[in-house]
């Protein structure tokens, strides 16, 4: 025991968090031998391409993040983007872009908040709310939009509205500011408020977090409403990128990929361990994988069957160093 | 009484000869000395009973002999022969049952199921034979006198049934030894008359038994032989008819005469801080009426079940009462939850710590940090600086080891876990400290430790109130006992008056002799 102490307080207080050593190493290795491999990869423009394209995911991941710290998941982002696609859509035919914003975003807010009173009020499932959700928004998009999308924005709203899914500040697009200052507000909200530690609390150990005076119900409306209001911008976002309002925006693998890129980051799917720099870190990841394999003309198919060993593999990665730092010190 | 004869068969089993038996038996965790060389035998057609108090090393020598941990030093043997099970299954095909005192069947699964789980009666082909199961599960049934239908889920079952299934469940194979830890906390008495038939018959069956208990009325009558464990050592083994439970007591606290008490307790009180009321739960505890002044520590001692943590529980108003009320400072409360407890200051050290009291996964400093988050608010959000070095502060004063802020909680032994829980509520500007099984799983040092801040929190005013079945706390730290039986307060000893005789016949009887 003794030698332990000695040895532990020798470590820095400050110290690269371990998790995210391999994400991070696979990373540069990607950029490395892509870059050799491709001339086209390391490119300004195809840098520029690559996180405007990830940019709405960096948002839906980000927002996951909080769910899957508290050792719960969001099923309904998805659906929250199409409804998101199409409310925005159909209230700018009518009333212009700022109430569009609104009631766009502010119905896929509203979602979250539901998913979070019947979670933290009723207590309920997150994994049973969320997909009972994910069914009922997807349908309440259907049910809005009469199953086809909504083409035809006016002008000048709608260059306004491409502006925040495809625009660029100088060099620099748009959608990348957003996602920058939405992954820095909820960082500071994991690290540096308490309901952002109660997160973790919960996700360490609910009854603790309980018996030390923590509204764990509180807690959870917090995290469902930022999944639900991170998962709407990244709807907006998306619909301004293709300038229309889109029942099936969300429909497809986008929430897959978004749970995907917080457990490569190395966030734990019980709760409790890791954070938004590293779903960040998860989805960049998967980005630049990706368009490396597509410079390198290798099929989508078999990208799929990468992107799915990574996830594995990260997660083993991760529980290797965990037993092992464990055996250390016990 | 049932067919219980297939038990024997094809074993000799002569009375009086050992069947199992320990040398110098010994094991170790980090930190604590759990066994230290103890001899332990068990003879055919016996029953032989093991005391000892709470961390003695009882349930160290069981886990040791059937196979679930495997010792530092020495040897178990089993019909002369030596074994070293590496596995409960083990342990259990050379004809070792134990039936463990905190249970665990599944809810979803039918009795018969239950009872022959991992060991199924299988027909041709590998198949599960539900006819022969179902059969032989009625006969273990009825032996244990159990009526209900093999086919009762588990579920459908109250805590005594389901003790009596482990037994039957103990019984599956042709038993020789047969270990019971505690068996009858959770049983009524009927269903004890009929363990206790059970008991004799098997012990005319030439079934050597351990019976490990806490009551010792109970064991008079029932048991041939005794063997009392201390602080992991045998205080040897005596026959029932050659001790007396005066001899049994001070063997099992240590102390040979009333204990002299280390604290002066003629200390003047203040007016009563926590008060309550006829407070009552159903099926938990009944009509407490307990007050708790500033500057005193009181302590609720009882047995296993008789209701001490859910009162605590209920002080800290994480249950709510059915009837009666809490008083704090003359003040009536009303709100029902643990925040607004909290507010009031109140806090409760948990008995169970990693459930209720740590975030294993989280570090130390943030478990220290959690019930007082908002005090490291600072104009950029919290500052994990300050939390830090408060946490320093804490790990200095009650002395953590290791002494490292950062690292996670669930590193560090049972001791240190307790302390970081003791130092999230130490930084709390609480007046009621709720103390339940404040050293349990704890080694002696850290004990010690412990029941110095304790005291020095009832030095500083606070008033204090400890749930322990820990005879030897009880008598070290309290200023005031309440005995607690099945869910009421029976006695009440204050200052000098509280020895431990008059203890332990008042948690197992409720009377005082």
């Amino acid at each position: 025991m003794t030698a332990v102490a000695g040895r532990a307080s020798l470590r820095p207080r400050v110290r690269i968090d371990a998790a995210v050593i391999g994400p991070g190493l696979a990373l540069a290795a990607m950029i490395v031998v892509y870059s050799v491999l491709s001339p086209h990869f390391l490119t300004v423009s195809n840098f520029t391409n690559v996180l405007v394209q990830c940019s709405p995911l960096l948002i839906l991941a980000a927002g996951q993040t909080f769910p899957i710290l508290m050792g719960g998941l969001d099923l309904s982002q998805g659906s929250i983007v199409s409804l998101v696609s199409v409310v925005t859509a159909g209230v700018m035919l009518d009333r212009g872009l700022g109430l569009a914003a609104i009631a766009g975003i502010g119905s896929g807010v509203l979602v979250g908040l539901a998913n979070g009173v019947l979670i933290g009020r009723f207590r309920i499932q997150p994994f049973i709310v969320t997909l009972g959700m994910l069914y009922m928004i997807a349908g309440a998009a259907m049910v809005y939009s009469g199953g086809s999308s909504l083409f035809g924005l006016p002008q000048p709203d709608v260059d306004t509205f491409f502006w925040f899914g495809g625009g660029f500040v100088g060099p620099i697009p748009v959608p990348l500011i957003i996602a920058a200052i939405l992954i820095a507000i909820s960082h500071l909200l994991l690290t540096r408020v308490p309901i952002g530690r109660a997160v973790y609390a919960v996700g360490g150990n609910e009854q603790v977090a309980l018996m030390s005076g923590i509204d764990v119900g509180k807690t959870k409306i917090f995290i469902y409403l930022m999944s639900g209001a991170f998962a709407s911008v990244a709807g907006f976002l998306l619909s301004g990128r293709v300038i229309s309002g889109q029942p099936i925006l969300g429909a497809g693998d986008l929430l897959l990929q978004s749970i995907g890129a917080v457990i490569i980051g190395g966030t734990s799917i019980f709760g409790g361990r890791g954070g938004v720099l590293r779903s960040a870190l998860g989805v960049f990841v998967v980005a630049f994988m990706v368009n490396g394999l597509n410079l390198l003309a290798i099929s989508t198919f078999i990208q799929e069957i990468i992107v799915g060993a990574i996830i594995i593999l990260s997660v083993w990665l991760n529980s290797l160093h965990r037993s092992g730092s464990m055996k250390r010190l016990a | 009484m049932p067919d219980i004869d297939r038990h024997s068969e094809g074993t000799e089993l002569r009375a009086g000869v050992d069947i199992l038996s320990t040398r110098g038996l010994r094991k170790t965790f980090p930190g604590v000395v759990a066994l230290d060389t103890v001899d332990f035998d068990v003879r055919a057609g016996e029953v032989h009973a093991l005391l000892g108090a709470n961390g003695a090393g009882k349930s160290t020598l069981i886990k040791l002999i059937a196979g679930l941990y495997s010792p530092d030093a020495g040897e178990i043997t089993l019909s002369g022969r030596s074994v070293n099970f590496t596995g409960a299954a083990g342990a259990m095909a050379a004809g070792v049952s134990v039936i463990y005192q905190d249970f665990a069947l599944i809810p979803y699964l039918s009795v018969a199921e239950s009872i022959f789980l991992g060991n199924e009666i299988l027909g041709p082909f590998g198949i599960v034979d539900w006819t022969a199961t179902h059969r032989e599960a009625r006969r273990l049934l009825d032996l244990v006198g159990c009526a209900f239908p093999t086919g009762t889920m588990v579920w459908q079952l109250g805590t005594g049934q389901r003790q009596l299934v482990e037994v039957a469940k103990a019984l599956r194979r042709e038993a020789r030894v047969l270990i019971l830890d505690e068996p009858t906390a959770s049983l009524s008495q009927g269903e004890s008359a009929r363990l206790f038939d059970l008991i004799h018959e098997l012990k005319r069956k030439q079934v050597g038994i351990v019976y490990v208990s806490h009551r010792l009325d109970e064991i008079a009558g029932l048991v041939d032989r005794v063997t009392v464990l201390r602080d992991g050592r045998s205080m040897g083994t005596f026959a029932a008819d050659d001790i007396d439970r005066r001899k049994i007591v001070s063997l099992i606290t240590g102390h040979d005469a009333f204990p002299t008490r280390s604290r002066q307790s003629a200390k003047p009180y203040e007016t009563p801080l926590l008060v309550t009321k006829q407070l009552s739960r159903s099926g938990e505890f009944e009509d407490i009426s307990i007050d708790v002044r500033c500057g005193e520590i009181v302590v609720i001692t009882g047995l296993i079940g008789s209701g001490r943590t859910e009162l605590l529980e209920t002080l800290f108003r994480a249950r709510r009462p059915d009837t009666g009320e809490i008083f704090l400072d003359g003040r009536r409360c009303d709100s029902a939850s643990v925040r607004s407890a909290i507010r009031d200051g109140i806090v409760l050290i948990p008995e169970d710590r990693r459930g209720n009291g740590l975030c294993l996964i989280l570090p130390m400093y943030e478990n220290i940090a959690m019930a007082i988050m908002r005090r490291f608010l600072g104009a950029v959000g919290l500052s994990r600086r300050s939390e830090i070095k408060h946490a320093d502060a804490m790990i200095h004063a009650l002395n953590i080891r290791p002494a490292v802020a950062t690292i996670e909680a669930g590193t560090l032994s049972g001791g240190n876990q307790q302390k970081v829980v003791l130092a999230k509520w130490l930084s709390t500007d609480a007046n009621v400290f709720l103390f339940d099984e404040p050293t349990q799983g704890v080694d002696v040092g850290a004990k010690n430790e412990i029941h110095e801040i304790i005291r020095n929190l009832a030095a500083r005013g606070k008033a204090v109130l400890i749930a322990s079945s820990d005879l030897e706390e009880v008598l070290t730290v309290a200023d005031r006992v309440l005995a607690m039986r099945q869910g009421r307060i029976v006695a009440e000893f204050s200052g000098a008056a509280v020895n431990a005789s008059d203890l332990v016949e008042a948690i197992t009887h409720g009377s005082v002799s």
